[in-house]
């Protein structure tokens, strides 16, 4: 019944959630209206992407979090396996 | 048996549910534009759930541990804690879900627009939810160890606040 509860809780903050940011939304641009004005922006959004994959920076951050991923992960293996050696009586 | 099979229901209804309204909701909003800022503040909500949901539980769970090691004076302070501290998890759990899945909406409406810096933080911000889900669902002993050292890996959690900070600039750019 607890699980429920949370569960439905949950449904409606996730609810809540996709309403709010229709409400806030903002208006269209006026200036937009224009033939062909709005492809325009999106192509030169296109353009100016942050930090694109395959490029040097790019694969830096991106090898560097899956390096640091791996390293958490084998660091906590580690952990477990050295305190569960340590607890296990000497043969 | 039989309650278990009436919850399982009500979850499977609730989310067919979710899937009903919700991808209706954003592709019939009135043009591009609107979508956009509405999947983009999907992002903005999935950031404050984050603050919300994990700075007062660190602090809490930090507090507590100060209180019971300093010793008696403090030692009532860490069982009042401990009361509320069920509750707080639970928010903790329901603020994360909510912001992890705002987020990947967010991610995944916004994929042409997909960099490298998206991409490591889903990744991270994944393997903080699996951590998170291995230690509340998983009953085996060393798999809750496990879940327990990689949630509270400190690292991790300062990776994901860089990228996040890193994310939210080059977007705004």
């Amino acid at each position: 019944m607890k699980s429920i509860s949370i569960v439905f809780v949950l449904f409606v903050m996730l609810s809540m959630v996709y309403v709010i940011p229709s409400a806030y939304a903002e208006e269209d641009d006026d200036g937009d209206d224009r033939e062909g004005f709005g492809e325009m922006k999106r192509e030169r959004e296109h353009q100016d992407e942050g930090i694109p994959i395959g490029t040097d920076i790019g694969n830096v951050i991106l090898y560097g979090t899956i390096a640091a991923i791996g390293v958490s992960v084998a660091y906590t293996a580690f952990k477990i396996k050295s305190s569960k050696r340590k607890s296990s009586p000497k043969s | 048996m039989t309650s278990k099979k009436t919850n399982l229901r009500f979850i499977v209804f609730l989310t067919l549910l979710s899937l009903l309204v919700i991808p209706p909701t954003l592709a019939y909003a009135d043009d591009d534009d609107e979508v956009e800022d509405i999947v983009e503040n999907l992002g903005w909500i999935a950031v404050g759930a984050g603050i919300v949901a994990n700075i007062p539980f660190i602090a809490m769970n930090k507090i507590r541990r100060y209180a019971i090691k300093t010793g008696s004076s403090t030692m009532q302070i860490g069982k009042q804690i401990k009361t509320v501290y069920k509750p707080i998890l639970n928010f903790h759990i329901m603020l994360n879900s909510i912001g992890y899945f705002a987020g990947m909406t967010h991610g995944l409406m916004l994929s042409q627009h997909l960099d490298s810096v998206s991409l490591s933080l889903a990744i991270v911000m994944s393997v903080m939810m699996v951590s998170g889900l291995l230690l509340k669902y998983t009953s085996s002993r060393n798999s809750k160890i496990f879940g327990k050292l990689l949630h509270g890996q400190f690292g991790l959690v300062i990776l994901l606040a860089a990228l996040i900070s890193l994310h939210v600039v080059i977007g705004n750019d």
